[in-house]
Order: structure tokens, then C-alpha cells, then sequence
């Protein structure tokens, strides 16, 4: 017999005789807890910014889109520099049903038309502190951005001139430039001191007897994330989404939509892209969003370019002519 | 331990999600415990190194990227816990202390009653068990965790040249030591 067989043979012995005793189990919750008491008596804001950013994208992310972990499956990632993206899908039945997002969409609709433009706020719904499926974490975002109409102006406030310059005056012969804003396609911002937003409108939901109550927030300046998204719309008000998304440091994005949604990965002109159509997004007012992600890399700068849209009958092949003509 | 899904769960686990961690723990106990069980040089030393590995789990669960194969990523973090330990001669001091204090190290003496009995009918582990870490580590990897030696380079941070002579010389030292050991009984089963 040769070494190498006798060695894996007994190392198969080895491993069919040890175990982990059971008095093990017990001690590591306790240091499971320990290490959880030690995490909250930190001080809270000191907390937050010791994080990597990336696990603050990751967290948020989840409490703020209202799927919970569980049941998701992987469904693509994609890394170039200092950027990874990454899309999971989650159980159609661990999701919120119709009439609750409908409500929600409905209500962050409303909080939109109070905010002012430039205005971020962070919507509390009481109804929804059972559902298991927001942990307890009943919050979502809402933004009503600053939209600057004047194309020059516009290109001129992009920093990166290689971005700057592909903003067409207009796509698809029919979709006219609208307006630009310092946003991702749906304006919504993921960042911000929320689990102490989230104690302060619980509060005054019980104290008011306010189902939905919601406080307006300020992004923070040290957002490592950039977006630029170039707006178009035709007659029939159907918009499309330009975007293009950059960051100061490394990055891991992560999403998730429900499984019924649908993914597709796509050549084009030589680079890979991911189409997804998610009908249940609750940050679109049609609850429809759809879009085509890519990466470039330009002067050693990661850029995540997307055509997107939340009119539900703009089509895949419409968004694929999109990134073409870019 | 399964090769399955665990990112959702390391991601609610980071999230102080208890549940999480005790899925995680379950799909990993008995993995983590069997390779620091044969790595660390003092098996009185298991659960406290066990302790150091999944406390450095919490801490760098965010650093796990899906796709990645998780059993070769935290094989990884098992590795750099039992070197620390190793650096770190002084806390075996403190533990020895300790586990004069503590009676429950019942746990402890029935792991190694069960280990040293199959020692008995084991032949090669024992050499290898005697091995410095840094060989022990690389024939560990590979005929325990079945990493090829280019995983093994990736997975110690180390260039592949360096993981393939230790390979080298480790294997040259067993079959030395096992031939010599058979010898030495007198016996006739012969390694190549």
C-alpha cells in the first residue's frame, strides 16, 4: 500500500472514532453569548463605523428590503476590482404577500410626497412588527432626490469623464433625458443610523397610536458608495434608468429578490451581463423593476453600469439596445 | 461537515441572529473539532482553541465571499487559530491552571482515552502526529481535507513551491519513520 493510501485510510479511521463531546456545545453558546454582550455594550456609533462597509451594505440590505435569510439561494456574483455584486434569490414564501406590499408601496408613495426634493426619510410600519420575515425590523427607506434637468450641467457634476461622456441626450430614439440625480435608478439609500431610528419610531407609534410613522434621515457623507443615474422617458411616461455606480473602497453589494422573479445572464458586445425582473420590488411604484447590470473597468476604476426600468412593459430587448447604443 | 448553502446563515449570524450560530456551529462542530483535535500539539488545549476559532468565525464571517468553498476558507481560519496558540505559549500556562480548577475536563480526558486507544491500532497518525506544524498542517490538508497542494498553497498563503517540498519532505520523513518503527517490531509491511 502506498503512504499516501495508508495515511487517507487512517485519517478515515480517525475520523469515524473522534467526535466534538457534548460539553463543547454548551460552552461555545456561552461564548457565542459572551461575544454578544461585549458587541452591544460597545458604544453604538463606534460600533456602526467599525464595521466594514461592506457588512453594513450586506445588513442593511436585508433589514431594509424585508426578506429573511432564510431560503435563499445564490443566484449570481460578479467581482472586478474592488466591487462585488452579488443577487440571491429568496423563497416566493418567505416573502411579504401582495396586499402588504402593495400597502407598503402605497405608503412610501405617500412619505415621498411630503419630502421635499433631496429629501431622505425612513418609514415605520407597526402592522408589519410580527412578520417574520423582516426580523422585527419593520423600516423601509424612501427618497425623493434632487433631479437636475440640464443635460451640460448634469454631465458636468459627474466626476468621471469617461461616465460623463457617454450620457446620451437620448435612448432608443424615443426616450428623452429627464433629469440626472446623484442616485442608484430608484433613489433609494441604504445607509444610516436605523436601529436607533427604528427604537425612536416605535415609540412614537405607540405613543401616537400611528400605524405608519416615518422621520426624515441624512445619509451620511461618508458613503463609500457614488451613484449617477441618468433618467429618459417617452410620451407614453415610461422611464428608463441609466446608472453607473462606482466606490471609494471594497465594496460587496448584495440583493435579493423573490425566486419567482426572473434572471438572466447575457453577452454583450463581449461582456457579461445579468438581466433580472423582480415584480414584487417594493421601492418601484409598479412594483415592477427591472434591469441589466455590467462591470467595466476603466483606468483601474470599477464601474457598475445599469439600464433599468420600472415600467413594466419595457422589455429585455429594449434594455439590451440601451446598453448597446451606450 | 456539508458542503451546503452556509452563507445566509454566517450573514444572520453577524446579525446576532443566535440560531444562526447554532446552525452554523452544528454544520461545523465535529469538522472543527476533529482538526484541531490532530493539529494542536496538547489536547487538553482542543476547547480552548476550539473556542479562539469560532470567536475569530464571528468576528469574520463578513469576509466570507459565496462561491468561495467554504470548508477550504475556514480550514484556513482553523489554521491561523492553532498557530496563534501555538505563538501564544502563555495561555497554555493559564489553561493549564485552569484545568486544575475545573472538573469539567471530563470531556477532555474522554476525547483523549478515545484518541489514544485508537492510536493503538493506528500506525501512521502517530508518526504524523509528531510532525512540526508546519508539515503536520500540509499532510493534514491533503489526505485529511483532501486539498490539492495548489488549494493548500492558496489556503496557507504560501507559494506552491514551498507547500510541494514540504509535501516532499514530509512524506520522506514518515515512510523513514514508519519503516524504521516496523523494523523495530520486527515486522514486514512495506510503504512506498
Amino acid at each position: 500500500m502506498s503512504i499516501e493510501a495508508k495515511l487517507k485510510k487512517e485519517f478515515e479511521q480517525y475520523k469515524q472514532t473522534v467526535s466534538c463531546p457534548p460539553s463543547v456545545d454548551s460552552r461555545m453558546m456561552a461564548l457565542y453569548r459572551g461575544h454578544r454582550v461585549h458587541e452591544r455594550e460597545e458604544q453604538p456609533m463606534l460600533r456602526r463605523w467599525n464595521l466594514p462597509k461592506l457588512a453594513v451594505i450586506s445588513i442593511l440590505a436585508a433589514a431594509l428590503l424585508g426578506f429573511t435569510y432564510a431560503g435563499v439561494s445564490f443566484l449570481f456574483q460578479e467581482s472586478k476590482g474592488n466591487i462585488s455584486v452579488m443577487m440571491n434569490a429568496v423563497s416566493d414564501d418567505l416573502t411579504l404577500n401582495k396586499e402588504q406590499q402593495l400597502f407598503i408601496s402605497r405608503a412610501l408613495a405617500d412619505v415621498k410626497q411630503q419630502l421635499q426634493s433631496g429629501e431622505d426619510a425612513i418609514v415605520y410600519f407597526a402592522d408589519l412588527e410580527g412578520e417574520e420575515v423582516l426580523q422585527g425590523k419593520p423600516l423601509f427607506p424612501v427618497s425623493k432626490p434632487a433631479v437636475n434637468k440640464n443635460l451640460e450641467s448634469w454631465k458636468q457634476s459627474i466626476p468621471y469623464m469617461p461616465i460623463a461622456d457617454t450620457v446620451p441626450r437620448k435612448v432608443l430614439d424615443h426616450f428623452a433625458f429627464e433629469g440626472g440625480m446623484k442616485r442608484s435608478p430608484l433613489g433609494v439609500v441604504f445607509f444610516g443610523a436605523f436601529e436607533e431610528t427604528l427604537d425612536k419610531l416605535k415609540q412614537e407609534s405607540k405613543d401616537t397610536g400611528k400605524k405608519v410613522v416615518w422621520r426624515k434621515t441624512v445619509p451620511s457623507s461618508e458613503e463609500p458608495l457614488k451613484s449617477y443615474t441618468s433618467i429618459y422617458r417617452d410620451s407614453k411616461q415610461q422611464a428608463i434608468y441609466i446608472s453607473v455606480l462606482t466606490a471609494s473602497e471594497k465594496i460587496r453589494m448584495e440583493s435579493m429578490m423573490p425566486s419567482s422573479s426572473a434572471y438572466e445572464q447575457l453577452d454583450i458586445e463581449g461582456n457579461q451581463a445579468h438581466y433580472t425582473r423582480n415584480d414584487n420590488n417594493l421601492f418601484s411604484g409598479s412594483l415592477t423593476y427591472q434591469e441589466l447590470m455590467w462591470m467595466e473597468v476603466h483606468g483601474g476604476k470599477t464601474y457598475v453600469f445599469s439600464a433599468a426600468s420600472d415600467s413594466p412593459k419595457i422589455t429585455k430587448e429594449q434594455l439590451v439596445q440601451v446598453a448597446k447604443e451606450l | 461537515m456539508k458542503e451546503m448553502d452556509i452563507h445566509p446563515w454566517l450573514i444572520r449570524m453577524s446579525q446576532g441572529d443566535e440560531e444562526a450560530f447554532q446552525i452554523v456551529y452544528q454544520m461545523t462542530r465535529d469538522h472543527a473539532y476533529r482538526f484541531i483535535y490532530y493539529l494542536v500539539p496538547n489536547k487538553q488545549d482542543v476547547e480552548d482553541v476550539m473556542s479562539e476559532v469560532y470567536l475569530e468565525l464571528l468576528r469574520s464571517a463578513n469576509n466570507y465571499f459565496p462561491g468561495q468553498n467554504f470548508r477550504a476558507w475556514f480550514n484556513g481560519l482553523i489554521i491561523r487559530q492553532v498557530r496563534n496558540w501555538k505563538r501564544k505559549g502563555w495561555r497554555r500556562f493559564r489553561i493549564w491552571d485552569r484545568l486544575k480548577r475545573v472538573s469539567s475536563a471530563e470531556s477532555d480526558r474522554a476525547a483523549i482515552e478515545q484518541f489514544a486507544a485508537l492510536e493503538d491500532q493506528l500506525e501512521l497518525l502517530p508518526i504524523v502526529s509528531a510532525l512540526p506544524l508546519h508539515l503536520k498542517e500540509v499532510i493534514v490538508l491533503r489526505y485529511y481535507q483532501d486539498h490539492s497542494l495548489e488549494e493548500i498553497a492558496l489556503l496557507l498563503q504560501i507559494p506552491i513551491g514551498t507547500v510541494k517540498s514540504r509535501h516532499h519532505r514530509a512524506l520522506k520523513r514518515l515512510r523513514h519513520q514508519y519503516q524504521d518503527k516496523e523494523s523495530a517490531k520486527g515486522a514486514n509491511e512495506y510503504v512506498y
